[in-house]
């Protein structure tokens, strides 16, 4: 007799899927989150990115730069093979051990970059007319 | 009582069919979740490019207790405008300027007596994000989120520096954005802002292979805070910059934080307060001769203001 004919293994099998059905569904539900907390080797990472800092952000005094620099007039990718460039910027002063954009004369826990490498600014090319973009909503 | 023998099969047909129902429902509601969960993020790069662009800046990701707040404040700031998404149970934004994807927003909430705040995430752009991964465990940073493939976005994966600074690296599935000065409402800078210069430098020139141009010191005295630029494929990325030392009397966190190009940062500082944020840093001028300021949004995220400049040539088409 064919066992699919037979009613007790059909609600078995049925059983059988359900409960199937059930476990892949929980395995993919989850926040999408990411964070300290939880397994994180799961989709169901408990989400804490919250960070207690963020009102203190007055303690540097005047000349304490944090934006990119304007490295004139090779603004934008540097020489890979070129000099130096000799105008720096005002109010950059030398450091306290020497030259420092290339040729840094301290000893770092980093890599210096090559010799000629001069210190590069951000890409300075203008914008590209886009082909595709994102679907956008307006808020 | 026991019943007929004939009254067996019925009763199985019977019961079999509700269990069918109810199969039949459980599927269409996991299907349903399913489909929910698999709801792709918006690539990258539209149409896919094959740029790779190891260690730039390509992504932002802010959690926020009150997503509808969050795009008030940042459309309103920034122009962005959103595609909100389901990502399971999870509310998500994908923010963009002038058609370009800039950030993703998602929902959180926040117990009452939670007293953290929100911080954006910032993203780099990594070739092998299971490679990074390598080598954040053997610099000492720490993995916060494994790597994981993300629909429609690429590999993606969260880490912490052994100084705890938290950053995100993806491996993009439609390649990297061009090598284009950054539009107004743009990430255009980061900064990390850490304890140990030299050693946060070298952990993520280890990640991300940069080159690093120690700056002139501030105010040039011994004990002025260390500053180095860190560049990847011949551009600067991000400055990393001791904390003063009065910062550690009060805060001892380390963290990266992202400055969006705004044409005008006093005006973009008014209008952040109208909006309902908070200043934390007064416009001032820095180094390339813009103003550079520091805001909070209504949740308390930290996000930088900074004005670019352009030259003449930079100005002109290709």
């Amino acid at each position: 007799m064919n066992i699919l004919q037979n009613a007790r293994y059909r609600v078995l099998l049925i059983g059988m899927a359900l409960l199937s059905n059930g476990l892949v569904g929980c395995a993919v539900q989850g926040d999408y989150a990411y964070g300290p907390h939880g397994p994180a080797s799961s989709l169901n990472i408990g989400l804490d990115y919250y960070e207690p800092f963020g009102f203190d952000y007055g303690g540097w005094g005047p000349g304490y730069y944090l934006g990119p620099p304007l490295v004139s007039p090779g603004r934008g990718r540097f020489p890979r093979d070129g000099p130096a460039p000799n105008n720096r910027p005002p109010n950059e002063r030398p450091p306290r051990d020497g030259p420092t954009h290339d040729g840094d004369a301290r000893n770092h826990l980093w890599r210096p970059a090559p010799p000629g490498h001069a210190m590069p600014s951000i890409p300075a090319g203008p914008r590209a007319p886009r082909v595709g973009s994102p679907a956008r909503d307006k808020h | 009582m026991s019943p007929s023998p004939d009254h067996k099969p019925r009763r199985f047909r019977m019961a079999g069919a509700r269990v069918a129902r109810l199969a039949v429902w459980l599927c269409l509601t996991s299907a349903s979740s399913l489909a929910a969960q698999a709801q792709p993020l918006t690539p990258l790069m539209n149409p896919p490019s094959s740029e790779r662009h190891v260690g730039k800046f390509i992504f932002a990701e802010l959690v926020t207790p009150d997503l509808i707040a969050s795009k008030r404040f940042y459309g309103g700031l920034f122009g962005w405008t959103f595609r909100e998404l389901k990502l399971g149970e999870t509310d998500y934004a994908e923010a963009s300027v002038d058609g370009d994807l800039v950030a993703g927003l998602a929902q959180r909430s926040m117990r009452a007596d939670q007293t953290r705040q929100p911080a954006w995430l910032a993203v780099l752009s990594a070739a092998d994000v299971d490679v990074a991964r390598k080598r954040v465990l053997a610099q000492g940073g720490r993995v916060l989120v494994e790597p994981h493939e993300r629909a429609g976005r690429g590999r993606f994966a969260v880490f912490a520096d052994p100084q705890g600074a938290v950053f995100g690296v993806l491996a993009s599935g439609s390649g990297d954005p061009p090598e284009e000065l950054a539009t107004p409402g743009q990430w255009i800078w980061h900064t990390l802002m850490t304890r140990e210069n030299e050693a946060a430098v070298a952990f993520y020139q280890d990640l991300f292979d940069y080159e690093a141009f120690a700056l002139p010191l501030a105010d040039g005295s011994p004990d002025a805070p260390q500053q180095t630029i860190v560049a990847s494929s011949g551009y600067a990325r991000a400055s990393v910059s001791e904390m003063p030392s009065n910062w550690f009397q009060t805060q001892t966190h380390y963290h990266w934080l992202g400055y969006i190009r705004v044409a005008d940062a006093a005006q973009a500082v008014a209008r952040a307060l109208a909006l309902g944020g908070r200043l934390l840093l007064p416009p001032r001028p820095d180094r390339h001769g813009g103003r550079l300021a520091i805001v909070a949004d209504p949740q308390g995220a930290p996000v930088g203001l900074l004005e670019w400049l352009e030259l003449p040539d930079e100005r002109a088409a290709p």
